[in-house]
């Protein structure tokens, strides 16, 4: 299968490596990824800024194979617009594979998740496309800690690129961190909202007496309301199960403009 | 009522200080926006990367203005968070000088901000239009106007948790209200790509940020009703689960 994994860390990210040697094994795999920083940038685009630099590294190998790879500096949804819609216009991917991501992206994540932002630009393409992501580790992880995560992504690499979804809808799969294969308990299908993080500020002062202020993400504070408690999809992942949940573009909210139409129409 | 202001094309642009002046008449509003222009950014945030910075400006009379070194998101989160005393009841985006319909919602700063506003859980409303660049102080009398006149109505209208997508037509006299879903499009972005005197490679993106197919036209969403000249109503949820696709998923036979 021809395969793209795109990631936003950088090409030598274990979050990269594992997950691309794994799939290299068997399939035709080319990898990407975003130099810098390159956090909740969302569905962000460079359209009032600078072009989007990128450049093909020629000796980019995994376990020995040579891989095609692609360094961006730029947003994101940049990066995987341009993979397929000029780099690999003629030879497009059967799946596109966004993660591992660094953190894992729940309820209203999604909007500013780069890895989601990726994973919708490849579904507005009508690519197959998963995003994966795993609980967030200060630095990146270690290869080791996330071989189960790749190996799961790796066993079930056909049923993903095959699954019968709405051409609308993408996966966003996420995987606890285990120590071996065995220890994840199952697979469940659930959404993950209700536990969102919210962007919160820490007021500073520079040496001139200008504020300024540093954006931190926040989980937001769990309500009484019973529908705001965290979802059953939550508990299963505290368990070491891996959720999966389908995701649409297409936000239209089909209760409310029914009722406004309606309501026009009065 | 309380109003919050914010766009993507920057604080002092003519579509944000219209709508300021006509708003304030009647109710209590308060700019907070990117200092610059910031088109085609989505729902990103500021965060790891550096912090932000924001100056308070006094240009027009009952109206403060902030300006904030960031995105359209930037602005709202750090607007609820610090800058504002009091929560806003009603959180406006806009007026954007291009039409946010279909798929673009995504890309366009101005629907992202609103979505941050509903995020936070204040109604919140995007405000679009097709813009004649040599007309546009006309245009944008005109939509002040209409939003002035509607704005119980659209504030209403404007799902909990959600945001009111709101798009007027180029036609300087739409014909009515509509309301209608997001048109489905295929994205094709087009980029010039250029190699620099270094030998390194750039990718220049162009003009649209994204094109619709043939068939767009014939699902009756947003962008068919624009092009008929009136004005659409999108109510957008913020809950992206595809219920419809769970069937299918478990059909897929994915396990460990």
């Amino acid at each position: 299968m021809n395969i793209l994994i795109a990631n936003v860390r950088n090409l030598e990210s274990a979050e990269l490596k594992v997950l691309a040697g794994e799939l290299a094994k068997k399939h035709s795999v080319t990898v990407c990824s975003l130099e810098g920083s390159s956090r909740q940038k969302g569905n962000a685009f460079s359209y009032s800024g600078f072009p989007t630099k990128f450049k093909q590294i020629s000796n980019y190998t995994l376990n020995g194979t040579r891989i095609p790879a692609y360094k961006f500096q730029g947003t994101p949804a940049d990066m995987i617009s341009i993979m397929l819609g000029n780099i690999m216009r003629h030879r497009k991917p059967q799946l596109v594979i966004c993660g591992i991501s660094n953190g894992i992206s729940l309820g209203t994540d999604v909007f500013c998740s780069s890895n989601i932002g990726m994973a919708m630009q490849a579904a507005f393409s009508n690519v197959p496309c998963i995003a994966v992501g795993v609980p967030m580790q200060m630095g990146g992880h270690k290869e080791a800690d996330l071989l189960p995560a790749a190996q799961f992504i790796a066993k079930n690499i056909d049923k993903f690129a095959k699954a019968k979804l709405p051409t609308d809808t993408f996966l966003n799969i996420t995987i606890p961190l285990v120590k071996k294969y065995e220890d994840f308990q199952g697979v469940g299908i659930s959404s993950m909202d209700n536990l969102t993080k919210m962007t919160r500020y820490v007021e500073k002062e520079d040496c001139k007496g200008n504020k300024y202020y540093w954006a931190q993400l926040v989980e937001r504070k769990t309500a009484d309301n019973a529908a705001e408690a965290p979802t059953a999809g939550m508990a299963y992942f505290k368990k070491n199960y891996i959720i999966m949940a389908p995701l649409t573009y297409n936000c239209t909210d089909m209760t409310s403009l029914e009722m406004l139409q309606k309501e026009i129409a009065e | 009522m309380r109003i919050l202001l914010t766009n993507e094309a920057g604080c002092f642009h003519p579509g944000i200080i219209a709508l300021a002046k006509e708003l304030c008449k009647h109710h209590r509003v308060c700019i907070v926006a990117p200092l610059t222009k910031q088109v085609g950014s989505g729902h990103s945030l500021t965060v790891d990367q550096r912090p932000l910075h924001a100056e308070q400006w006094y240009v027009l009379d009952n109206v403060k203005i902030w300006s904030v070194d960031g995105t359209p998101c930037d602005c709202v989160a750090l607007a609820l968070d610090k800058l504002l005393l009091n929560k806003p009841d009603l959180i406006i985006s806009g007026i954007d000088p291009v039409n946010n319909r279909g798929n673009m919602i995504y890309t366009s700063g101005v629907v992202s901000a609103a979505m941050e506003g509903a995020i936070e859980g204040i109604r919140s409303i995007a405000l679009s239009a097709a813009v004649d660049n040599e007309k546009k102080e006309k245009s944008y009398r005109r939509i002040v106007k209409f939003v002035a006149r509607k704005l119980e109505f659209l504030a209403k209208n404007t799902p909990d948790y959600g945001v009111l997508n709101v798009n007027f037509p180029s036609k300087m006299k739409p014909k009515n209200i509509v309301a209608v879903p997001l048109t489905d499009g295929v994205l094709d972005n087009e980029y010039e790509i250029e190699v620099n005197p270094f030998g390194s490679t750039f990718a220049w993106l162009k003009s649209p940020l994204m094109e619709f197919g043939l068939d767009a036209y014939e699902q009756k969403g947003d962008l068919y009703w624009l092009k008929q000249g009136y004005i659409t109503l999108t109510p957008l949820k913020l809950d992206l689960l595809k219920g419809e696709a769970l069937t299918a998923l478990q059909n897929a036979g994915i396990k460990l």
